[in-house]
């Protein structure tokens, strides 16, 4: 045998066997299922239609030899045809459906041989003709349901075996009709669902194909407004440094300029002085840009800080917050801070700087007020209420609050925390 | 006696500064030099030795790290000052061996009391560079054995708190000299640190281009005379200094991302502003 001829017939046994055709894994649109669903429909009508065949040898009543037993057998077949039909209906499928196939199949055995003994045996072949159609289904059966296999064949050759034993002893030219016709309609129930569920799965993965390049396009389309949107976005923060580098340029070369000038000019009032320092460092504040932070703890800072500028304080704020402290220290320790600010603004002196810092990691939290002013003696000096009870909250909370201070030489006031 | 020259040139800071400094570093004899609008103008140091206290944003002539060092190269120490500079410059232009740098907002005395510092040949940390230093060493971690110990960050922290250096050498036990080893070892770190970063002319250009004009990639290059792929090799080496070196701040960048934040942190864009736009 060449390899020729053995390709080609490879290739006929693919066409046959509707098991080569791969599984379609991406099917939402159910376009398998609804195949399968339509093939079960079809072996289904092929079965209810071929029942009024068996009626036909009911009309020669009188010629046959136990008509009762023609009688039973069109009803039987009514019966099996219509459990036949409710079963496809309500799985949607034959195939792999081994229980249809094996009671299909025997009781088209068992029809054969009830059938042909309604008939004298020189009337046999006459009256299996009307069996012929229903058995035929059964045949065709075995390709929907089972594929090109070993046990399909097997089955053939064993219905072949029971039509020629039931016909037995009226064998003529019409057998060989009869077994080619179960032949012919074995194959057509391969072809036939070989080329629908090939037309169906080739639909569904074309279906597929076309959802994901409906999916690649829907998303180069988002990717391509992402890009939009940030280069929109980009050209925005860009103008916003460009402005902010204008702004600074601006108040390095101009305004700072002035402010610090004036506040060194001795010509000016000591007043006049303070204020310029103040605006000066107000300035600095601005530039240095704090207010950028996205954490509540850190605006909290600020605004603290902003607030005692306003009143005349010299504070230079120094804030690395990068993650939040427990709620409840932070409102204990801005309060607290906001004694000692007051304090500070009280008693340090008109032109002292006071050095406000924050640090916070989330597990660790640390927040000093130091001035190098007036001071105070510890010791002797009366608390304030609002100090006292401030402090002491912070305490409360297990954190450390710490005031060192001494006349001429400053204030220092710690809070520490660590989780 | 050392030789003391302003170099700014916002005359009406430095004007009644000079004025209030002279008799007081006269009285410990030094001398001021007439102030100087840009480095170009300052000749070198006398033999003994002088101090420059320069402004970091210079309108003309050089300006930042390229002022300290040309300055550093007449033999002067240099004494940082500014109204306002971006981190970047202030931190590049220290790193580039200037003494110290204090802000214009500092009382006289305080700015007195710096040049006395530097004059005598140590190193001046302010609460404001301290603060730099402090940002930097969050921001960044430098290789073990070239970063700061625990003990140093809490001493450097003391700094930003507004302790002064008496007072943090105090707080945390340290004799003069230890003092003076934790602060070369704070502007070691700060050289180290900015080392990472070290950007060749060609990638200012690329940044100037990119990050202060907004250039798309062609028409940068056409710009700088350069193939579209010189300048994303440039583009690619910046962005990877300065993950190297700010690992933090770089996570997520692109590429045009990181070369505006950092045309605007080294203040590439303030000349840019006066040059092209």
């Amino acid at each position: 045998m060449t390899v020729h001829t053995r390709s080609r017939r490879a290739g006929f046994v693919a066409a046959l066997d509707w098991r080569r055709v791969p599984a379609v894994p991406d099917d939402p649109d159910g376009i398998v299922a609804g195949n399968e669903e339509r093939v079960a429909k079809m072996i289904a009508f092929l079965r209810a239609a071929m029942v009024p065949f068996l009626l036909i040898p009911l009309l020669a009543w009188n010629r046959l030899a136990h008509p009762e037993l023609a009688l039973l057998a069109a009803a039987a077949c009514a019966v099996e045809a219509t459990w036949f039909v409710r079963r496809t209906l309500r799985r949607r499928s034959v195939r792999d459906d081994h229980v249809l196939v094996a009671v299909d199949y025997v009781f088209c055995l068992a029809l054969m041989v009830v059938g042909s003994r309604a008939a004298e045996p020189w009337l046999r072949n006459e009256i299996m003709t009307e069996v012929v159609p229903f058995s035929l289904v059964s045949s065709a059966l075995l390709g929907f349901a089972l594929g090109l296999r070993w046990r399909s064949v097997l089955g053939l050759l064993a219905l072949w075996g029971g039509w020629a034993a039931t016909v037995y002893p009226h064998l003529t030219l019409k057998l060989g009709s009869d077994l080619l016709g179960f032949v012919m309609w074995f194959l057509v129930g391969l072809y036939v669902p070989r080329l629908m569920r090939e037309l169906a799965a080739r639909t569904a993965r074309a279906a597929a194909k076309q959802r994901a390049a409906e999916r690649d396009a829907a998303r180069a389309t988002a990717e391509q407004h992402a890009a939009e949107r940030d280069a929109a976005e980009q050209r925005r923060l860009l103008d916003l440094a460009l402005h902010r580098e204008r702004m600074r340029s601006g108040l390095h070369d101009g305004v700072l300029t002035v402010l610090d000038g004036m506040a060194r000019d001795d010509r000016l009032a000591p007043e006049g002085r303070r204020s310029a320092r103040r605006a000066a460092l107000m300035a600095r504040n601005l530039l240095r840009g704090t207010a950028d932070t996205g954490s509540p703890f850190e605006k909290r800072l600020i605004e603290l800080s902003e607030t005692f500028v306003d009143l005349g304080v010299l504070v230079q704020p120094r804030f690395y917050v990068s993650a939040e402290p427990p709620p409840e220290l932070a409102e204990a320790v801005c309060a607290a801070a906001r004694e000692a600010l007051a304090n500070a603004a009280k008693y340090a002196g008109p032109d002292v700087e006071v050095h406000f810092f924050a640090e916070c990691d989330g597990d660790r939290l640390e927040v000093s007020v130091v001035d190098h002013g007036a001071g105070f003696d510890a010791a002797t000096a009366p608390r304030g209420r609002g100090t006292a009870e401030t402090f002491a909250a912070v305490r409360a909370l297990d954190a450390a609050c710490e005031v060192t201070s001494a006349p001429g030489r400053g204030t220092s006031v710690l809070m520490t925390w660590s989780r | 006696m050392a030789q003391i020259v302003f170099v700014d040139d916002h005359l009406m800071v430095v004007q009644p500064l000079v004025a209030w400094l002279i008799p007081h570093l006269a009285a410990r004899g030094h001398r001021m030099l007439p102030p100087a609008a840009d480095v170009t103008a300052v000749g070198p140091a006398g033999p003994s030795g002088g101090v420059a206290v320069c402004d970091v944003v210079l309108k003309v002539g050089p300006s930042g790290s390229d002022a300290v060092r040309h300055l550093r190269g007449l033999g002067w120490r240099v004494l940082l000052l500014s109204g306002h500079a971006p981190a970047g410059q202030v931190l590049e232009a220290v790193a580039e061996g200037a003494h110290g740098y204090v802000e214009k907002s500092q009382p006289s005395e305080e700015l007195a009391a710096a040049i006395e510092t530097v004059a005598a040949g140590r190193l001046h940390l302010s609460s404001a560079l301290a603060d730099l230093f402090y940002g930097g060493l969050r921001a960044s971690r430098l290789p073990p054995g070239r970063e700061l110990t625990s003990v140093d960050r809490d001493v450097l922290k003391s700094f930003v708190q507004g302790r002064t250096e008496a007072e943090a050498a105090a707080l945390h036990g340290l004799t003069t000299a230890r003092m003076q080893g934790f602060l070369s070892r704070a502007f070691a770190a700060n050289r180290a640190r900015r080392a990472l970063l070290s950007l060749s002319d060609r990638e200012r250009e690329v940044l100037v281009a990119i990050g202060c004009r907004d250039l798309d990639a062609e028409a940068a290059a056409r710009a700088l005379h350069m193939s579209a792929n010189t300048l994303n090799t440039h583009l690619r080496n910046i962005r990877a200094k300065y993950r190297t070196a700010f690992p933090d701040l770089a996570a997520g960048l692109t590429q045009r991302q990181t070369a505006r934040r950092l045309a605007l942190d080294l203040n590439l864009c303030g000349r840019t502003n006066h040059q092209n736009w």
